[in-house]
């Protein structure tokens, strides 16, 4: 969920720089303030503790190296229709995987937060910038939505529409709002 | 002095109850052994219909599962001596039908184990030996030689709660056993096992808790194969929308 927090915080980047500059540098006053930091912070040490589990479960991910040919071969099934678990778990496990190799960088902007004032709102407004994080923001979204969907199966409060909704739904909204938002001001 | 050891063990004989309660031994101070060791005793002297099953009482054929203290282990690898001061509370393995007393009603896995259908499907012209034996190297034994450990004695559904929550999913073991199958390399056969373990009460149910392998007695570790079968599914999956999907 702390990922998926990340993700809604690109949203909200990208939005304000749909609004404007001083929107941007506003949103990163917000992160300078104490209740940004303790947020950031937060953030960080969570998703740092939950990147653990990636590091522990990643190599019994991966079959021995003689066997990647198989996973190559002509496929032995056809994807049943409306079959499409395996890609909300592609998704989710690309949003952790970017999640974690973007871990030094949300260990570093509670640091940067306090050292630099307006930095790193140039890279947000570059083309590299909002490309980075039209890719990054709905990945890591994706990740919050989908483990809480399940987790919803796992409270036992179902898999019906409303959890659909509540999870992989807000997932999508936020990030069309974010695509929205950082193609707004790029195309004239 | 040593305190005499005491089991508090789940009764249940459906013609005599309405449902399970649980019953007091009291253990002579002097008794050794291991818990397996300890129902016999019982059994013995004190209360002859306690029912559970055993047969090799050495951790190998897996028939002596049940739950100590909430936990799932197999009764003839538990010593006393180990166990801590007090009550010990026995009972059947979690997330089963009990039949009676610590006997639970396997129909349910043995239906998941036939479904991924865990048998050799030879490929047609394989080199063999002098006698007709199939050829393997070393490594490609190591390939599924760890999984092939399965005894079968469902500590790993005890575990897992997706067992409890999801009906019809397929369960560690079974998984584990058809990923088996999947590794071998003189196997052809992964064809007919991934419809049930692609369903969505295949390995998709699975949300890696990991206690499956935590409590495995023979080290399987069911749950890398179950994702190593999430990502066989996902490019199964990437094929088939690219358009290059193999036959139904």
């Amino acid at each position: 969920m702390f990922i998926a927090l990340i993700g809604v915080d690109l949203c909200v980047a990208s939005l304000s720089l749909a609004v404007g500059p001083e929107a941007l540098e506003g949103w990163w006053l917000v992160h300078q303030t104490p209740v940004g930091l303790s947020v950031a912070v937060l953030t960080a040490v969570m998703t740092g503790i939950h990147a653990l589990t990636w590091l522990s479960i990643l190599p019994s991910l991966v079959p021995p190296r003689r066997l990647w040919g198989a996973l190559l071969r002509p496929g032995s099934t056809r994807p049943r229709p409306g079959h499409h678990e395996p890609l909300r778990w592609g998704l989710f496990g690309a949003g952790g995987s970017v999640a974690v190799l973007l871990l030094p960088l949300a260990l570093a902007v509670p640091l940067l937060a306090l050292v630099t004032p307006s930095n790193p709102l140039a890279a947000i407004e570059s083309r590299a910038g909002r490309l980075s994080i039209a890719i990054v923001a709905p990945l890591l979204l994706w990740h919050g939505a989908h483990r809480v969907f399940h987790g919803l199966h796992d409270l036992q409060l179902g898999r019906g529409p409303l959890a659909w909704g509540a999870t992989y739904g807000i997932a999508i909204v936020v990030t069309l709002m974010t695509w929205f938002a950082l193609v707004w001001t790029v195309v004239p | 002095m040593r305190s005499r050891r005491v089991l508090v063990i789940q009764r249940y004989l459906a013609e005599r109850d309405t449902s399970p309660h649980l019953q007091t031994f009291a253990l002579p101070e002097d008794l050794d052994g291991s818990l397996l060791d300890a129902l016999q005793y019982i059994k013995d002297h004190l209360d002859p219909t306690l029912a559970w099953r055993w047969s090799c009482r050495m951790g190998m054929c897996g028939s002596c599962g049940m739950m100590l203290d909430g936990e799932p282990v197999l009764a003839c690898e538990v010593f006393l001596r180990d166990l801590p001061t007090g009550p010990s509370r026995v009972e059947p393995l979690a997330h089963l039908p009990v039949e009676r007393d610590l006997i639970v009603d396997q129909a349910g896995f043995l239906e998941a184990l036939a479904s991924v259908r865990p048998w050799l499907v030879e490929k047609a012209g394989r080199e063999t030996g002098p006698a007709g034996e199939g050829r393997q190297s070393p490594s490609e034994v190591a390939d599924f030689l760890g999984l092939s450990q399965c005894i079968n004695c469902l500590l790993c559904y005890a575990a897992c709660p997706q067992v409890a929550l999801t009906p019809g999913f397929l369960g560690p073991a079974a998984v584990a056993v058809a990923h088996r199958y999947d590794l071998d390399s003189r196997d052809v056969g992964d064809g007919g096992r991934a419809p049930a373990l692609q369903a969505d009460v295949g390995v998709w149910s699975c949300t890696v808790v990991g206690e499956c392998s935590t409590v495995c007695p023979k080290s399987v570790d069911p749950a890398a194969a179950i994702q190593q079968q999430k990502v066989r599914g996902l490019t199964d999956w990437m094929r088939g929308l690219l358009g290059f999907g193999g036959p139904a």
